[in-house]
């Protein structure tokens, strides 16, 4: 098993973070902002829905676990950013499908 | 893009920081939730054992007993896990003070014990040491509210809604223990049944209606992914809300006939204002499919706006003691308990999924939390809910005994599917669903 640690691989990671509430991975939520790698080091820039988001800070925990446990990470440091605001139109098309949400 | 707060780094705890939102791990909401659900299958039990008492009229002992039971028993005691676990959230300052919410929750539940028993005894004396305990559970919670919202990073109408709310609480309170105070020693010569008005008013109305209010403008948009109110509006509506509140209680305290009036056009303006936003909200947003948790409160809502009709004819001297019981049993159990128990829907399962679920996140599967319950139960509920509320509506006005048994059963009915449902979420509270390892799972996918 090649176990190269790339961003395409991150972001396959971070699709098993599901919001609770709504049962949509984060990444189709658009709350995944950028995904960088630094030697053994992940960088992960994401927001939540809101700023009174009750899930957020198990949110940012799944993301960091999620991202922790793969092959070749040495440490992982999530930042919560609030620039851009979330707006629904970050969802992506399969987010958009799940919800059953037209645009 | 802004960075603006590292949150997370190799070294992150796997338990919650000190200033998690979560209120002792969810602990102390779900706590006073399963107390004030117990208090409602004790009033369920109550209503099916004898519901020939809502022909009685609405100052009998019995009566007044169940009406404690449930809007202190039930619904205050469901509310106050509600504000330990909105408030910190909304306010964006963690939850502190375990200790004094523990103590609110055993001084509260053995003055709602006290106070229920001995207005069954018509027995004043515990009637006011009953209270002076809720009162004594009240000033904690009020502390905890002050605190959050002075800490809190930015205020808005729907914190603001917090905070009157539960003054409108301690002002109920305080008169019911002097009330009960001058009932029993004779202080003062007052109108009592004047004063019992305002202070069912004040609890009902300024408590309950104003925190609902508050609340749903951050709850439907939270559950349903949709824009939150405009926060002008929204401050308009609560305004004028508590213009009419103010007016009803000074109105009814002192037997004014004109000022009841006022205050039921007021009430009306602010009714049509919250409902004018609460529909922008609703058409904004992204999960189409509404759950029955909402569709419940939004039943819910629909029962206020008929007790607010109810209200004004009362207002304007129609109806007799029968038909003030019927407003009574409308706005309470139609009104306050099924826009309470909607939102439970929602909330319960999410408590529980943050407890036992929210910190496997990102490390294996784990289920949804809308999946938690039964949906199925849940929509059955709001359908018998409502009906049941009409059945004992007719029944309480027109003082029909068959109604009223119809009415207690479907109650009891709708009642069982909702627990059902809640407590098929709580079991994941002692049984949880082991997922699998998410990281391996998806490598060995790709391998």
């Amino acid at each position: 098993m090649n176990n190269e640690l790339t961003t395409d691989r991150v972001w396959s990671v971070l699709t098993t973070v599901l919001d609770p509430e709504f049962g949509v991975n984060i990444v189709d939520l658009g709350l995944i902002y950028d995904v960088a790698i630094e030697g053994a080091v992940v960088k992960v820039a994401m927001t939540l829905t809101s700023q009174a988001c009750p899930a957020g800070e198990m949110l940012v925990g799944g993301v960091h676990a999620a991202v922790n446990e793969m092959p070749g990470v040495d440490d992982v440091r999530v930042e919560l950013v609030w620039e851009p605001r979330w707006t629904p139109d970050m969802l992506t098309d399969a987010g958009r499908e799940q919800l059953n949400f037209q645009r | 893009m802004n960075a603006v707060q590292p949150v997370a780094t190799k070294s992150i705890p796997t338990s919650p920081p000190p200033a998690s939102p979560l209120a002792a791990g969810a602990s102390v909401p779900l706590a006073f939730i399963g107390a004030g659900m117990a208090g409602a299958v004790l009033g369920t039990v109550c209503l099916v054992r004898s519901p020939a008492v809502l022909a009685l009229p609405h100052v009998h002992p019995q009566v007044v007993a169940w009406t404690h039971l449930w809007l202190l028993g039930c619904l205050l005691t469901v509310c106050a896990g509600a504000i330990y676990q909105l408030l910190p959230v909304l306010a964006n300052t963690g939850f502190r003070g375990q200790r004094l919410a523990w103590v609110h929750f055993a001084v509260h539940l053995a003055g709602v014990a006290a106070m229920v028993a001995a207005f069954e005894a018509s027995d004043m004396k515990w009637v006011g040491i009953g209270g002076l305990a809720v009162s004594v559970g009240v000033v904690l919670m009020a502390h905890h509210v002050v605190k959050m919202l002075r800490e809190a990073t930015r205020m808005d109408p729907v914190l603001a809604a917090f905070g009157l709310a539960t003054a409108w609480l301690l002002l109920t309170v305080m008169i019911g223990v002097l009330l009960a105070g001058n009932l029993h020693f004779g202080w003062w010569n007052v109108d009592v049944l004047a004063v019992l008005r305002a202070h069912a008013h004040m609890g009902v109305a300024g408590f309950f209606v104003t925190l609902i209010q508050g609340a749903m403008f951050r709850l439907v948009p939270m559950f349903t992914m949709g824009q939150a109110g405009a926060l002008r509006r929204v401050g308009w509506a609560i305004a004028v809300a508590q213009g009419a509140l103010i007016v009803a209680a000074v109105s009814l305290g002192f037997e004014l006939a004109a000022g009841r009036l006022i205050a039921v056009l007021l009430f009306a303006i602010a009714f049509g204002l919250t409902a004018l936003e609460l529909r922008r909200v609703w058409r904004t947003r992204k999960k189409q499919h509404a759950e029955p948790g909402i569709r419940g409160f939004l039943v819910g809502l629909g029962w206020f706006v008929i007790a607010l009709v109810g209200g004004g004819a009362l207002a304007f001297g129609a109806g007799d003691w029968r038909s003030a019981l019927a407003y009574g049993v409308i706005a309470v159990l139609g009104g306050v308990l099924m826009s309470v128990e909607g939102f439970l829907c929602k909330i319960v399962p999410f408590l529980v999924w943050m407890r036992v679920y929210g910190p496997r996140m990102g490390r294996q599967v784990t289920p949804q939390a809308a999946t938690l319950g039964n949906a199925r139960a849940e929509a059955g509920w709001v359908w018998v809910h409502a009906s049941a509320v009409a059945l004992l509506g007719v029944g309480a006005a027109i003082g029909n005994e068959a109604l009223l048994i119809a009415g207690a059963g479907a109650f009891a009915l709708g009642q069982g599917l909702l627990f059902a449902s809640l407590l098929k979420s709580a079991s994941h509270l002692w049984r949880p669903v082991e997922g699998q390892p998410l990281a391996r799972r998806i490598f060995e996918v790709k391998a």
